[in-house]
């Protein structure tokens, strides 16, 4: 339906050290989601999981610190090869 | 952009926003300029992989994400300009000639100045709580659909969806297409919110719809692993030891769209609770203007409705925008808005679409209490429409085309569309004027057998994925069914498959005799199978074995 897949150019993006490969154009959040990343961050009260639940920017579930920033929604920012992203806030 | 002054500026670039400035700068505006907060323009037509209902000028039969580029085209052809990652922040001078609206980039934020603005700011989705809603894998149906359709990942291996209205039946189709295992669309209405023809589609290939249902819990230590489901009874409590467990990795919820009125309601624009639109919708006249002169609405903003209605709600504000910049005459306007209502009614008419033309009505005749019924000639034409020419829930109704004592040899179509929805694209597919759904569009279609020829192009063409052509005179023993295939693999003739039933039950083995798939198809394969003649007025889906190897 959607034509080809797999012709984008693969980059290469860190979470908390673990290499995790995407592809070009993907954002932050589908590229982690596909490669089985579940949780981005931990709510800041009961310190439970979260992750994208809008994917389009509005519902901040997908929040991670991304090179350095924390707060970022990565669902609306397009993944770039080195990228450093880590999971936002303590666990329980 | 600094220090230009815009005739129109479009916040939101889907259906609604895109149309408006194509009309407005087709009419003559010369300074127009779409933005939108994204990093693409398109809005949500780019994750609308299913071809769209309605009429050949709401693009029906055509998959939304490909309206999406020939708007875009047209667009750029127009000379109109898009700002993507631009969010507006703030919106001054509201009131006044020359507006200031405020935009935040990802790095800067900029300004503004237009003389008309037009929202066309989208929706947002709903969501529902219960114990376990914010584990990671409980995300909005559009979620995974932007997930499945922009990015290729499946939001889950094994889903449960919440809602069953057309968003959610029209997304659980995709995720089967994605490959992705449905476990079951929960509804906790008693009857299926969506079209009738949505609901087929996934329950022919085995998703089972729990109606008068909903979710009780999600459990999951670090996600979801498990969803329970609990039955309702008629006062919508739930009935005891009714929990039904399903193993999920993903719960998409599909539980309606609230209008993103933000903008409006910062500009001062006058707002009303209409639960048929959505909730908070503005307030706005037949000509799509809010209760501040030069704010116009268009597209879900201005109440939840569909893409069809966003495309001509968007026109119509191009339309009134280029009226009250001078490009063209009010009776010329007056006369193509006039057309444009009608058609909207034509789109809002029978028992899906009447509750939200009497919403929209009200809306209108608000605005006018408001404004101090100012009508002047402007109001003359609405009033016109909505007492004479509107179709009414009176017209005429066709009866299905299905006649048992039909015994004409050779292949014919089946047309299993029952219920009043807006769309005639079987009737501008066929090539032989056999089929006739007329005015208003919400019509069923009458299928004329004399002039059949049971080629099958309705077959590819209906968007419902509704009719079938069978052809009973095959064989001694066995009939044809050419039925809609939109799967990954794709059969190939000499192939068995299973054949499978209206509910997705298995009926019998079929051979795949025909394959037949053009440019204008897109994507949708009408596959013939031949099947057990008893077999032919059942088989209405097939599963194709996965070839060993790749």
């Amino acid at each position: 339906m959607l034509g080809r897949f797999g012709d984008q150019n693969k980059v290469t993006i860190h979470l908390d050290g673990k290499e995790i490969e995407a592809y070009d154009g993907d954002s932050v959040a589908a590229a982690l989601w596909g490669s089985d990343v579940k949780v981005f961050n931990h709510s800041l009260r009961f310190r439970e999981p979260r992750g994208p639940a809008c994917m389009i920017g509005l519902c901040n579930c997908c929040d991670m610190i991304v090179d350095g920033i924390p707060n970022v929604r990565t669902c609306i920012i397009p993944v770039r090869n080195g990228m450093k992203l880590s999971v936002q806030g303590k666990t329980k | 952009m600094i220090g230009r002054i815009y005739d129109m500026t479009v916040v939101g670039s889907g259906p609604a926003g895109l149309t408006a400035a194509i009309e407005s700068s087709r009419l003559g505006c010369k300074r127009v300029a779409v933005i939108d907060e994204n990093f693409v323009t398109g809005g949500q037509l780019f994750k609308q992989i299913h071809k769209f209902f309605g009429s050949k000028d709401h693009y029906a039969g055509i998959r939304g994400f490909r309206i999406g580029e020939l708007l875009l085209k047209e667009v750029s052809d127009l000379g109109v300009e898009t700002v993507t990652n631009a969010a507006i922040i703030g919106m001054f001078d509201a009131q006044a000639d020359i507006k200031r609206l405020v935009t935040a980039g990802a790095d800067r934020v900029g300004e503004i100045l237009s003389k008309k603005v037009l929202v066309a700011s989208g929706a947002m989705e709903n969501t529902v709580s219960f114990p376990g809603w914010t584990l990671p894998g409980v995300m909005g149906v559009g979620a995974a659909q932007t997930m499945m359709n922009i990015y290729r990942v499946r939001p889950g291996q094994r889903v449960l969806v919440l809602g069953a209205g057309n968003v959610g039946l029209i997304v659980a189709y995709q995720m089967l297409q994605a490959g992705i295992e449905v476990v079951g669309v929960v509804e906790a209405m008693s009857r299926i919110g969506g079209y009738q023809v949505h609901a087929d589609k996934i329950r022919r290939m085995g998703v089972p719809i729990l109606l008068s249902h909903t979710v009780k819990e999600a459990i999951g230590k670090e996600y979801v692993e498990k969803v329970v489901v609990v039955e309702l009874d008629e006062n919508q409590k739930e009935v005891p030891r009714s929990e039904k467990p399903f193993d999920a990795d993903a719960l998409c919820l599909a539980v309606g769209l609230t209008p993103n009125t933000e903008l409006t309601r910062l500009a001062g624009c006058k707002h009303i609770f209409n639960r048929e639109l959505g909730g908070l919708v503005p307030l706005h006249s037949e000509r799509m203007e809010t209760t501040i002169d030069g704010i116009y609405v268009a597209g879900d903003v201005a109440g939840i409705e569909e893409a069809s209605v966003a495309i001509d709600e968007g026109r119509l504000a191009g339309t009134s925008v280029a009226e009250d910049l001078g490009m063209i005459s009010s009776e010329s306007a007056a006369k193509t808005s006039k057309e444009r209502w009608i058609r909207l009614c034509e789109l809002r008419s029978e028992s899906f679409g009447e509750p939200r033309k009497r919403a929209k009505i009200s809306i209108v005749e608000e605005y006018w209490k408001v404004k101090g019924n100012q009508m002047g000639s402007k109001k003359r034409w609405f009033t016109e429409i909505n007492t004479e020419r509107a179709p009414s829930a009176k017209a005429s109704r066709n009866a299905p085309s299905i006649k048992s004592n039909d015994n004409r040899k050779g292949p014919r179509a089946i047309i299993e569309c029952y219920q009043e929805i807006p769309c005639n694209a079987c009737e501008t597919g066929c090539n032989f004027g056999a089929i006739k759904v007329g005015f208003p569009m919400t019509n069923l279609p009458d299928l004329d057998l004399d002039r059949c020829k049971g080629c099958g192009i309705c077959v590819a063409k209906c968007p419902g994925l509704a009719i079938f052509v069978v052809d009973t005179s095959y064989s001694e023993k066995e009939a044809t069914v050419s039925l809609p295939y939109e799967m990954l693999p794709v059969p190939e003739v000499g192939q068995e498959v299973e054949v499978l039933g209206k509910l997705g039950g298995f009926v019998c083995k079929g051979k795949v005799i025909r394959v037949v798939h053009t440019k204008d198809f897109d994507e949708t394969r009408v596959v013939t199978i031949s099947v057990p003649k008893e077999c032919a007025t059942e088989a209405r889906f097939i599963r194709v074995a996965k070839r060993s190897g790749k």
